[in-house]
């Protein structure tokens, strides 16, 4: 693409105000290492500066705390992104593509969802995995974020879909192909880059929710983030370092998030910048 | 949410602490008085418990600074078990309970813990729905077969324990055994280093330090302006006995002053700030103090706080402010601080007897709270709890919290913890913290001014008078409000209650 | 001045049309539907439909059944009819949090618009791909950074003693400082306008995505006639990326009505009630305060504003076309 004719007085000048906004953007990272690694009392004196003496000790109380959450936490996000993409990509192939009755009353079903606040549903959710049997299992919380997901991922995909070139789907059509091999060979693969993007998306999502999790699991089973919260000492008696040591958690938990994000960004920017999200 | 534990209801008290650093003394041992006679129970099975800052730690998990490791409830468990075979006792973690939603909901879905922690306040103001904990009250009139020669099991608890514990309908839904206390927290080296000698005594020489202080460029002190400790502090004192024994006779059998009681005393326009200039005009004695003290505490907003780095605490211990009004496990965290020992002091509340016009003789230093410790445990009805519906598990689950509930069992408990003292007769105490005993005796009279009617009273109360404390709204509109807020919160109750 | 701007925006229009037919393979077959098609859609939609409807729509609807009654959570709920609402609309905390979010709206929209825009314009016109990579790559990684720890941040930057007061002193600004979150006069506007500099990395890229999709043509042509700047982003890239801002904005409707963190972790939704907004009032009825019945009441009408708003901008959109 062709962009010199575009004048931007100087490119240094666009590239000094991306640099600060990118550190500020990024602050609170070197924020929560640098603190993870201060006590309490050093956090109080100067929550800004450079640990100057780490209390790499932190990080081994986290780590002890929230070692066991790990496999939980990946397991509820495997099953349910999956399951959520896979519903999700159906049920825009359906909406962009195919003519049915009801099709603009469904999408509006779908799509209110998105504007239901959580919190309204926990409660009522919390009793239905109960009376399902779902309660203290990964179940109890993946049939919901299945369902939970499916608002935005449709809404996403269903103009991914919907931009993609007709003309693939005429070929194939031509010859012969139905739906099911249209949508498995052509549709889903095309839109690899943008379930990675959604994926992630929700990855994150589910990774850092603790509310309903800690509702569901109990306090056996626990995933990461509820292992995050109840990493502090009783609040009777507040430990001066439950901040850093919450802090030092979190450190670690991103930490894989933040490899999934490096391994994937190309195909997470991708996703979004092929995609066309618009209405 | 985090439940912000104990509403910050703690006891001040005549004596100050000594700083014996409770957190690291040993568990005093006690000889277990074996029962003559043990019930038989026919039903085998798992107990769960939340057992809340008693649960026990975790073998080879490593306890964060500032934290004690529990063992006691884990031995008593063990002991049971061993006199049960077939019946398992299970802790859950240390922050199942205590939070009333956490509680409400898993007791909606029938999942709630056989035996867990609850703080009285919100057992009787119904934030934790009546139906979810068994009413106790028919068993402490009945023998604890696990304490030899006892009668009636409530016998041995503390006057002060049940008569908090007792909600509006007479039932009581916890058992309660322990008492926490507050004090005034100073740093001696820095209170020297302005030249001030010794802590002050009275509420005029609390501003008068703090403006030294201040003058020396050393930051005073750091508190959140809680309003249930001011109010319970000033209000009782201003109001008086004679007005005090008034609001007490309102709910007959009850010998502390109740969200009941206080409803009466607004219908009868005691309390009413619109009508007794006594019940608001201790306000601005206490904006006083807080213009001297540190404002970045208290200007943050939060009252449940879930996540906060700026405390009274963290500043205090961290050596940046002189003065914080705290709770008795301040003077572990001094240590946890790497703070020098011996430069703890404490005293308590300075006397107030002259800072206006209404104010009386009352000593109103023991009313800051004191039986909303961690030692609150209740038992989940068959609807909060399906399992409870197993023939027999009642009886079991019932025999295990008198088991853990014995005077010997609340001193092993509490005591190892080391920040509040059991309160069972036959108990004792720290050595630390014995002089805090006396207060047990003491007349207590602590009025709440309505934070204790409904937890959204509380909520609103807190934020106006933080915000009055903090010079954005004027006396006579913080007056408005108050009277707003009680008026509602006194509709509702009535609505709930009658 | 050359052929001025009208040519661009015809140029344009034209390939919008072209895109937006491409975009609507359905408007073409109206209504005629084969059934052995619906039967395959039926069938694909069967999986979100069992689970919207077993783990979305049936919690959904108990919950709001619930606002017609008292309910506290465990006991049977008792039915109230419409005290609820009668009672919210004599509520001052609510009607309190309904301006709130009223300013916090029209403020946090553009915020969670404007800036994410600038920054995918500058990131968009850099002539290094590999640069452009960077930033793209920079501004993604935000995503990892717990909320908590942004407020956190932003608590010690705005109280008394804070960075920002500090700033303001040592500009030469002593009379400015004030306790930001402290006093209701500023809290709102503290917390709407924490969390400079409002890059939200998913607006960013989606921004960032209709730049790309714009042709080159226009740009060039633009360049020779010498539009360019400010006029060129008014008059090409803002319409090109029109499409984009709408689902952005729907987005943002929906976020800001749902924003509970910052009230929650941050304020309390004090001082006073300064920044107490419905959702948050809903919450810390239902979990607080345990009135299931009321929180849901406002949770409904909350529900019913935003489903309005956003039907209202879907349906002005599609007019549009």
């Amino acid at each position: 693409m062709v962009r010199t004719g575009v004048s931007w007085r100087s490119q240094w000048w666009t590239h000094g105000v991306l640099s600060i906004l990118g550190f500020v953007t990024l602050y609170p990272i070197i924020f929560m290492v640098f603190n993870a690694l201060k006590n309490g009392i050093e956090t109080a004196a100067s929550p800004f500066s450079f640990p100057i003496h780490p209390h790499w000790n932190n990080f081994v109380l986290a780590f002890q705390a929230i070692l066991p959450a790990f496999w939980q936490s990946i397991i509820v996000v495997i099953v349910s992104v999956s399951f959520m993409l896979v519903f999700s990509l159906l049920s825009a192939y359906a909406f962009a593509w195919l003519q049915f009755p009801g099709r603009e009353l469904l999408f509006y079903v779908v799509f209110a969802l998105l504007l239901i606040p959580g919190i309204l549903t926990l409660i009522p959710l919390f009793i239905e995995d109960k009376n399902f049997g779902l309660l203290r299992t990964p179940w109890g919380l993946i049939f919901p974020y299945i369902a939970g997901g499916q608002a935005f991922c449709i809404f996403v995909l269903r103009a991914f879909v919907r931009n993609l070139q007709e003309d693939l789907f005429g070929a194939a059509r031509i010859d012969g192909a139905g739906d099911i091999r249209i949508f498995s060979l052509i549709v889903a693969p095309l839109c690899v880059p943008i379930l990675i993007t959604l994926g992630l998306l929700n990855v994150v999502g589910i990774w850092g929710d603790y509310v309903f999790p800690q509702l569901v699991l109990g306090t056996q089973h626990e995933t990461v983030a509820v292992a995050i919260t109840n990493f502090i000492p009783p609040p009777i008696a507040p430990s001066l370092d439950a901040f850093n040591l919450q802090l030092a958690a979190f450190t670690l938990s991103a930490i894989p998030i933040a490899l999934l994000f490096f391994l994937l960004m190309r195909y997470f920017i991708q996703g979004i910048t092929d995609g066309g999200i618009k209405m | 949410m985090k439940s912000h534990g104990l509403r910050n209801k703690g006891a001040l008290w005549m004596t100050a602490l000594s700083l014996g650093l409770s957190a690291v003394l040993p568990v005093v041992s006690v000889n277990a008085a074996s029962p003559p006679t043990v019930p038989k129970l026919a039903w085998k099975g798992t107990i769960t418990m939340g057992a809340w800052v008693f649960t026990p730690t975790a073998p080879g998990q490593k306890v964060a600074p500032g934290t004690v490791r529990q063992t006691a409830l884990l031995t008593l468990a063990n002991e049971f078990e061993k006199m049960y075979p077939g019946i398992h006792i299970k802790f859950l973690s240390p922050n199942y309970g205590n939070d009333p939603n956490f509680i409400r909901t898993e007791a909606a879905a029938g999942q709630l813990a056989d035996v867990w922690d609850a703080q009285y306040a919100d057992l009787n103001s119904g934030v934790i729905p009546h139906g979810i904990a068994v009413n106790l009250a028919p068993y402490f009139k009945k023998s604890n077969p696990y304490v030899s020669g006892n009668k009636e099991w409530g016998s041995y608890m503390s006057p002060l324990g049940l008569a908090v514990s007792q909600a509006p309908n007479g039932a009581y839904y916890e058992i309660n055994g322990d008492y926490i206390a507050t004090a005034f927290y100073y740093n001696k080296a820095l209170f020297k280093k302005a030249g001030i000698s010794k802590p002050p005594v009275t509420w005029a020489q609390l501003l008068s330090d703090s403006r030294i202080l201040k003058a020396h460029g050393i930051d005073p002190g750091a508190h959140r302006p809680y309003w249930s400790w001011w109010s319970r502090l000033f209000l009782s004192n201003f109001l008086g006995i004679p007005t005090l024994k008034q609001l007490l006779s309102f709910q007959p059998g009850n010998p502390s002053i109740t969200p009941q009681d206080e409803v009466v005393g607004y219908q009868k326009g005691i309390l009413n700030p619109l009508k007794n200039p006594r019940v608001m005009a201790w306000w601005p004695v206490v904006k006083e103090l807080y213009q001297y003290w540190d404002k970045n505490v208290s200007a943050v907003p939060v009252l449940n706080a879930p996540t906060s780095a700026v405390t009274g605490s963290t500043l205090f211990n961290a050596g940046k402010v002189a003065m914080t009004y705290s709770g008795s496990w301040e003077p572990g965290l001094w240590v946890a601080g790497k703070q020098k020992p011996a430069n703890l002091g404490a005293f308590n509340l300075p006397s107030i007897a002259n800072t206006s016009r209404y104010a009386t003789t009352y000593d109103s230093t023991t009313t800051v709270g004191g039986p909303s410790g961690g030692f609150q445990y209740s038992i989940s009805t068959p609807q909060a709890d399906q399992t409870m519906s197993q023939p027999g598990k009642f009886q079991a689950v019932l025999d295990w919290l008198r088991f853990m509930s014995s005077p010997r069992a609340d001193q092993m408990v509490v005591n190892q913890w080391g920040v509040t003292i059991p309160t069972f007769k036959g108990s004792h105490p720290l050595p630390a913290l014995r002089s805090l005993t006396s207060a047990l005796s003491k007349p207590w009279y602590p009025v709440f001014g309505f934070s204790d009617v409904s937890v959204s009273a509380h909520t609103q109360i807190f934020k106006l008078f933080q915000e009055y404390i903090n010079g954005f709204i004027s006396f006579a509109s913080a007056k408005q409000q108050y009277a707003q807020i009680v008026q509602q919160a006194v509709q509702q109750y009535s609505a709930q209650n009658h | 001045m050359g052929l001025g701007p009208k040519v661009y925006t015809e140029q344009m229009a034209s390939s919008v049309k072209a895109h937006e037919m491409r975009q609507h393979p359905a408007v073409r077959t109206k209504r005629r539907y084969s059934w052995k098609t619906a039967l395959v859609a039926y069938v694909f939609l069967l999986p979100t439909l069992i689970a919207i409807a077993l783990f979305s729509y049936y919690p959904a609807l108990s919950a709001l059944l619930g606002a017609f009654t008292n309910w506290n959570g465990f006991n049977p709920p008792q039915w109230v009819g419409l005290q609820n609402f009668a009672q919210a609309f004599q509520d001052p905390i609510f009607l309190a949090s309904a301006k709130n979010l009223l300013i916090w709206s029209l403020v946090g929209l553009p915020l969670s618009l404007v800036p994410s825009f600038v920054v995918a314009e500058l990131i968009f016109h850099l002539r290094s791909t590999r640069a452009q990579y960077v930033y793209r790559t920079v501004f993604v990684l935000s995503f990892v950074i717990p909320s908590v720890v942004t407020i956190l941040i932003w608590q010690y930057i705005y109280e008394p003693t804070g960075l920002l007061n500090h700033l303001l002193i040592s500009m030469g600004l002593q009379s400015w400082t004030q306790s930001w979150i402290a006093d209701p006069k500023y809290a709102l506007w503290a917390v709407i306008l924490m969390g400079f500099p409002w890059v939200n990395p998913f607006n960013l890229l989606v921004y960032y995505a209709g730049l790309q999709s714009i042709p080159a043509e226009l740009f060039d042509a633009a360049a020779v006639d010498g539009v360019s700047g400010l006029q060129r982003i008014a008059h090409i890239d803002v319409p090109m990326v029109l499409s984009q801002i709408k689902v952005l904005l729907v987005l943002s409707i929906v976020g800001v009505t749902q924003n509970i963190v910052v009230p929650l972790i941050m304020t309390d939704g004090g001082p006073g009630n300064s920044t107490t907004t419905p959702v948050f009032y809903m919450y810390e009825q239902a979990i607080q305060y345990g009135n299931y019945g009321y929180s849901m009441a406002i949770a409904l009408m909350l529900f019913v504003v935003v489903m309005a708003l956003a039907l209202v901008n879907i349906k002005y959109f599609q007019a549009e076309r």
